[in-house]
């Protein structure tokens, strides 16, 4: 029952579209995008999916295209400025001479679907050309988010609020807004999501307001440590390799990867060499030795080759130059040694110079380290920490990160929490830490969230027991529950994992998390931390 | 979602569910070319379509077997059924085949419009057939495999215990008598015993005819389709690699433009002859006149 309650973000995208546009009708199709089109349909479909349901081509809006007159056109696209003068460029009438006027058709007719809510003018706009007698259906999808995996969705940075209001309105849910009162903007973004989901309940009556489900805006600063420290799951470490990713080659549908991807690094060797000796033990079975071979076992032996070298190159890197670094930042951050003893601030500070110190370390790992220590660590007077930096030898590049994180840590420094108790159980020394975002989901689960520091913005959480039980019954309640988590700024892969394991193990609950991009340490030093000020 | 299609025609001021019109001269021979081979696309998919329920049906029967236990009028129809679906297999990939030659010969490049189209429509075809024999030898594997442990589990009702090596042993050299030697029976009862089990070991001789077919076909699908399968069935790859339609318009604006003017150069022509005549003509109807009448 729990499995059937579970919404899937890619799943759901995927229904609707194939409800609502795959399948308009029985006839061939050339299905036309722009990028954005190209991403949602590239996240949800294959293409064997589409040729089936009778699309004989997916074509690009903005390259050339060649006429194909008697088929039915399907746009896919974004209402920009620049998209409407395509589409009206596709269908246009040429004038041959003075009185003489003559079609110029691209396709058959046009059956246009936008992704967000289309302006007035450009609604005027396509009324007002050739174009219009060829339109056979417009509608609006509100779908402003990507669908990135069953429970993350992304937005584009240029309108989160409308992003998030869509991802609300595709689940059917007008959540309880909260956000991080420490932050002003998250406040502001808040309210603009509230006018945005206020725009859609106007032509969407069925958004559930009575529904279980609570929106919590966070801005990324709420947690800066998280993003520096090195995650050791297969997903995230492949992840800061795009050319091994690329190799790789995953999707939701690939067995080995769905297995792996949360799990630590160490533990991937041991999972995928046993998935290797079950395939091989089919292989030699019985007297078909010769034929056993089915096509399956020879792909899936190869793509476990794949894996295994992959692993093992990660683990080897892992093993040799990583060891020492994770485990003083994993001490730092905890504020306890691997034998569970508070960490002394003398023994630290030894065991840091000996890694800044050596030149063989990745200049990026090391300043990753005295950022986590201004962060576990902030009692010193800033000289103190530009000192660090000028004595491990950093060019100017490096020295401007440290002076933006001071910059950045005095601006959040209310909000970051204090250094927290022993962790209660952890499998690996190398992640012992625990992401902040999990002491969050718990109490926005358990309804212990503190008001002063999450504010609700509108309707108070307070009633959703009387009002939606009389409604949906007790039951049926408690498993829609539905948490959204968005941090502005961009969310970790560690985060990403928490999320999983929350919904995994809360019964009844959904956790869904969003962003406008997801980080790996690299590309939040890049964007939070160079050339920013 | 919100419609605003009805918007958008009163805007327009369009009356409502106009319908569109049906636009004539535009079938030229591209297109016509085009559309068969669409419509052949849509056969293939046709013949896919009952295979797979082919084996739907093929599975039923062996998860029917292997509950009911030995039945040789059940088994004869399963093996009917899996020899016609192993002809259709052998069908189809004859004429995919054939459908790729041609489609290589004639359209060898295919980077945008109808001929991408039509190498990705042979490309995902394949995938689809592939895929689908995948699953169908899986099948035919996982079935083979339970009716060896379906003897070994008969044989352990009447109190004899074998190996799955013996079992895969005597299966491999036809020699059933060895397995059924080892229990306390009388002659009467051995020879059942015996019967039982050599009918069983025979349906997976058959089943490993079957798959040993079977994996014949897979070989040149194998070629084809190999290790891009995923590159072939992504979505974003393929819009990616379209390339910009090299018109031949070009060339039929020049054609058209040049077509204008000599058109216009007639029309010039005609005016002027027209003229000519007409003016020949009241020159010899006065002449005419002049004749005639003593008037001039």
């Amino acid at each position: 029952m729990l499995v059937s309650m579970s919404v899937d973000i890619r799943k759901m995208v995927k229904d609707k579209l194939f409800k609502d546009v795959i399948r308009l009708d029985n006839k061939r199709k050339i299905l036309v995008v722009d990028n954005d089109g190209m991403r949602v349909l590239s996240d949800c479909f294959k293409m064997s999916e589409l040729f089936e349901e009778k699309i004989i081509l997916i074509e690009d809006l903005f390259k050339r295209r060649e006429k194909i007159k008697n088929i039915d056109a399907l746009y896919l696209v974004k209402p920009t400025e620049n998209v409407i003068n395509i589409m009206i460029s596709d269908f246009k009438l040429i004038q041959k001479s003075k009185k003489k006027f003559k079609e110029d058709l691209m396709y058959k007719s046009a059956n246009i679907y936008f992704l967000s809510q289309c302006s007035d003018s450009c609604l005027e706009q396509l009324s007002a050309n050739h174009i219009v007698k060829y339109i056979k259906t417009l509608k609006e999808m509100n779908l402003s988010f990507k669908p990135i995996q069953s429970h993350v969705f992304g937005v584009d940075q240029l309108e989160t609020s409308l992003g998030i209001a869509s991802f609300c309105l595709n689940l059917g849910i007008y959540p309880f807004l909260r956000f991080h009162s420490d932050f002003a903007q998250s406040a502001e973004f808040c309210y603009r999501i509230e006018q945005n989901l206020d725009e859609f309940m106007k032509t969407d009556l069925s958004l559930g307001i009575e529904s279980d489900s609570h929106l919590l805006i966070l801005d990324r600063s709420f947690d800066l440590l998280t993003p520096l420290l090195h995650e050791l799951t297969f997903e995230a470490m492949i992840s800061e390799n795009e050319e091994e990713l690329e190799k790789l080659q995953q999707n939701d549908e690939d067995e080995i990867w769905n297995e792996v991807r949360h799990l630590h690094i160490a533990e991937v060797i041991d999972r995928i060499h046993g998935k290797m000796k079950n395939t091989k033990k089919i292989e030699v079975f019985g007297t078909i030795r010769e034929f056993g071979k089915t096509m399956k076992n020879i792909k899936n032996m190869e793509k476990l080759e794949k894996y295994i070298t992959l692993t093992e190159k990660l683990l080897e890197s892992y093993k040799t130059d990583l060891i020492d670094i994770i485990t003083l930042e994993q001490d730092m951050s905890t504020g306890f040694t691997s034998e569970n003893v508070p960490i002394r601030d003398g023994r630290i500070v030894q065991n840091l110079t000996k890694i800044l110190m050596d030149k063989n370390v990745s200049e990026n790992y090391r300043l990753r380290l005295i950022l986590i220590y201004m962060l576990c660590l902030p009692e010193k007077i800033e000289d103190y920490y530009l000192k660090m930096v000028e004595v491990s030898g950093f060019s100017d590049d490096g020295i401007d990160v440290v002076r933006n994180m001071l910059q950045l840590y005095k601006s959040s420094q209310p909000c970051m929490m204090p250094r927290r108790k022993l962790p209660s159980e952890y499998q690996f020394n190398t992640s012992r830490w625990i992401p902040h975002i999990c002491d969050i989901i718990k109490s926005v689960h358990d309804g212990s969230l503190d008001t002063e520091r999450f504010r609700c913005l509108g309707k108070q959480p307070s009633r959703k027991t009387a009002v939606s039980s009389a409604r949906f019954g007790s039951l049926e309640n408690r498993a829609n529950k539905k948490i959204v988590i968005f941090i502005a700024g961009g969310i970790t892969y560690s985060e990403i994992r928490e999320a999983y394991k929350f919904s995994n193990t809360l019964k009844n609950t959904q956790i869904f998390i969003g962003s406008d991009r997801i980080l790996t340490p690299n590309n939040f030093i890049e964007h939070y931390l160079r050339n920013k000020f | 979602m919100r419609d605003r299609l009805i918007e958008l025609q009163t805007l327009a001021g369009l009356e409502e569910n106009r319908q569109v019109q049906p636009l004539l001269n535009q079938s030229t021979s591209h297109n016509d070319s085009f559309e068969q081979f669409l419509t052949k696309i849509d056969n293939f998919r046709h013949i896919l379509t009952t295979l797979s329920a082919d084996r739907m049906i093929i599975r039923r029967m062996q998860n029917d077997i292997l509950k009911s236990g030995h039945d040789s009028m059940k088994t004869r129809e399963l093996n009917e059924h899996v020899d016609r679906f192993i002809q259709r297999a052998r069908f189809l990939r004859e004429k995919l085949g054939s459908l790729t030659n041609d489609l290589n010969q004639h359209y060898p490049e295919g980077k945008s419009g109808s001929a991408r189209a039509r190498h990705e429509q042979v490309r995902v075809l394949h995938l689809t057939f592939e895929t689908l024999m995948t699953t169908f030898n899986e099948d035919q594997m996982i079935f083979r495999e339970k009716s060896a442990q379906k003897i070994q589990d008969y044989l352990k009702v009447q109190n004899i215990e074998v190996s799955d090596s013996q079992i895969e042993e005597a299966i491999e050299s036809g020699n059933i008598q060895q397995l059924t030697l080892n229990g306390h029976l009388g002659i009467e009862q051995r020879k059942m015993l015996f019967n039982d089990v050599k009918n069983r070991a025979n349906d997976i001789m058959i089943l490993e005819k079957q798959i040993r077919e079977i994996s014949e076909l897979f070989e040149d699908i194998n070629m084809m389709v190999n290790h891009q399968s995923e590159t072939i069935n992504r979505i974003e790859s393929s819009v990616l690699s379209a390339e910009n339609f090299a018109e031949k318009a070009g060339q039929n604006v020049k054609a058209a433009i040049e077509m204008r003017k000599r058109n216009n150069k007639m029309k010039i022509c005609c005016l002027v002859i027209s003229i000519v005549a007409i003016l020949l003509a009241l020159i010899f109807l006065q002449s005419i006149v002049c004749l005639y009448t003593p008037i001039c």
